[in-house]
């Protein structure tokens, strides 16, 4: 019984020791990110030179036909650097994606047109449509992603943004 | 010739039927509902180490949709709308919501005054491009119900006034009558203008106001997308009166049939006749002047009977044209000698022609 109580008390302090390196280790690979996400809407003004520019003013009333902006930041609040970095933004179904307004800061961009189950290149995105596949227009969109090429260092922050019209 | 205007009596009766709602085609020009929620939530993947971890997701953000007021207000007509004297007639017009949420709408009509301009540019169909029609009289906006789905489309139902339009749906038209009487007197083509105007109001009947100061996040806003930039829009049309379309012809017989030799009578007959589906007309005065080769021939027709009046009705009369003061008949020494008739005997009764009825006038005159 005893020896058997030693090589359960060796066995468990085996078993107890081994969480606690695994749990080390799981807390060394432990990232963590901030992310965040405004909207704002395109205002076209007559500035005091007479000339017409956009601005970005708060969404605060939007109606059908008007352009809104999100931008989304995001900052490594992590004790490691992160990798393979992918920003994913759904575009809600009444909006329609902007041609073109993804920023992209050395990230790649690409679109979905599935719901986000495949996603490709804005040139290279193709929809099937009534047994037909046809290429993706930006009103088909339903996602768009920017994936980082580099690291995203400890206390690193980047953004992101498109713009959508309210359909 | 001329017909007399004494004066104009439009009274327009402003009814309103919305007589049947129009599908309008399926193209959802309204955009989004009012009110809609637009939630939005990004997402970050990423590996630490090679090791994936748990995505990141960032506070959803939204914005609330306001309501973006636009609608239409278009005439159907292509020109002006024909009425008679005294008759009843309708324009119709189409009000369309392409906004993004119902609306109610209050309606008014009045009555286009001097100024107010072409109504079907660049024809002269002004209100008051003659100056005639400056004189419209009073005219009264009846007060009506709405009542979606009565009657058909250019069958309107005047009998139920109306004074709004209650809860049009997004994309959906209806149509709006602008009812009215012609008045009993005019001169013909006098152009009677209408506007109709239609203001958006909210449920109580208060007219909407643009968004503005502070946001409110949690309630819809308005904007205006109108033409006018407010919360009413406007379109005009107008009635061209139809009086009397009188013809007229001369014809010409020598008295016993000779020849029209120095000394013969000649008698002329002027011919005035008024078509079946036009108003009376009255208080006719004719002109004509004589030839300088014949001499009027006084009591052509009996003593004091210069002018002899027969509208196939009524006993034939005669007016005097001898220069006395009962003369209803004057005869202007010329040259040209100038015969005007201007009533039917001495004592100065009009001359009346009705709808669908004939008028012969005659005189006599002597060769020269």
């Amino acid at each position: 019984m005893s020896a058997k109580t030693k090589r359960y008390t060796a066995g468990n302090a085996f078993f107890l020791a081994l969480p606690i390196l695994l749990g080390s280790s799981a807390v060394l690979a432990q990232g963590h990110l901030d992310v965040t996400t405004t909207v704002q809407k395109e205002m076209v003004v007559t500035n005091e030179n007479g000339e017409t520019e956009t601005r970005l003013i708060g969404a605060e009333t939007v109606v059908p036909g008007e352009r809104v902006v999100y931008t989304i930041t995001f900052e490594n609040t992590g004790a490691d650097a992160a990798e393979n970095v992918v920003i994913t933004n759904p575009i809600a179904e009444s909006l329609s994606y902007v041609a073109g307004s993804a920023s992209n800061g050395d990230m790649r961009i690409e679109f979905s047109a599935d719901g986000g189950r495949t996603f490709g290149i804005a040139s290279e995105l193709t929809l099937v449509d009534d047994g037909i596949e046809r290429p993706a227009t930006t009103g088909d969109y339903t996602h768009v992603r920017w994936i980082m090429q580099t690291e995203l260092d400890v206390g690193a922050k980047g953004s992101a943004s498109f713009a959508a019209i309210l359909e | 010739m001329k017909t007399v205007i004494t004066k104009l009596d439009l009274f327009v009766r402003l009814g309103l039927t919305t007589a049947a709602l129009i599908l309008a085609p399926q193209v959802f020009a309204a955009g989004t509902d009012a009110g809609v929620i637009v939630s939005n939530t990004a997402v970050v993947d990423y590996k630490v180490g090679g090791a994936a971890q748990p995505s990141e997701s960032s506070t959803p953000v939204t914005f609330l949709v306001d309501r973006k007021v636009i609608f239409d207000v278009s005439r159907t007509g292509v020109g002006l709308t024909p009425i008679n004297l005294g008759a009843s007639g309708f324009l119709e017009f189409v009000v369309t919501n392409t906004s993004n949420d119902f609306l109610d709408f209050n309606l008014g009509a009045a009555q286009l005054a001097v100024g107010d301009g072409q109504i079907y540019p660049p024809d002269a169909t002004t209100v008051d491009d003659d100056g005639r029609d400056t004189s419209l009289p009073t005219y009264a906006i009846g007060t009506f119900e709405s009542s979606p789905g009565a009657g058909d489309a250019g069958a309107p139902d005047c009998s139920v006034p109306a004074t709004k339009i209650d809860e049009l749906p997004e994309d959906i038209s209806v149509r709006v009558y602008l009812c009215a009487s012609a008045p009993a007197v005019a001169i013909n083509d006098d152009v009677a203008g209408l506007r109709l105007e239609v203001t958006a109001t909210d449920d109580a009947g208060t007219t909407l106001v643009a968004a503005g100061g502070a946001d409110d996040p949690a309630a819809v806003e308005n904007v205006f997308a109108t033409t006018s930039g407010t919360a009413t829009e406007s379109d005009i049309d107008g009635f061209r009166i139809t009086a009397s379309t009188l013809t007229v012809s001369k014809t010409s017989a020598v008295i016993g049939g000779g020849k029209a030799i120095p000394g013969a009578i000649v008698e002329y007959t002027i011919t005035i006749n008024n078509p079946a589906d036009a108003p009376a007309a009255t208080e006719l005065s004719i002109g004509d002047d004589l030839d300088a080769n014949v001499t009027f021939k006084d009591d052509g027709y009996g003593a004091g009977q210069n002018v002899s009046i027969d509208d196939g009705v009524n006993p034939v009369t005669y007016c005097d044209a001898d220069g006395d003061a009962t003369d209803n008949c004057t005869l202007a020494a010329g040259p040209p000698v100038s015969l005007t008739i201007a009533g039917k005997n001495p004592a100065g009764d009009p001359i009346d022609v009705a709808a669908n009825s004939t008028t012969l006038i005659r005189f006599q005159v002597v060769i020269n």
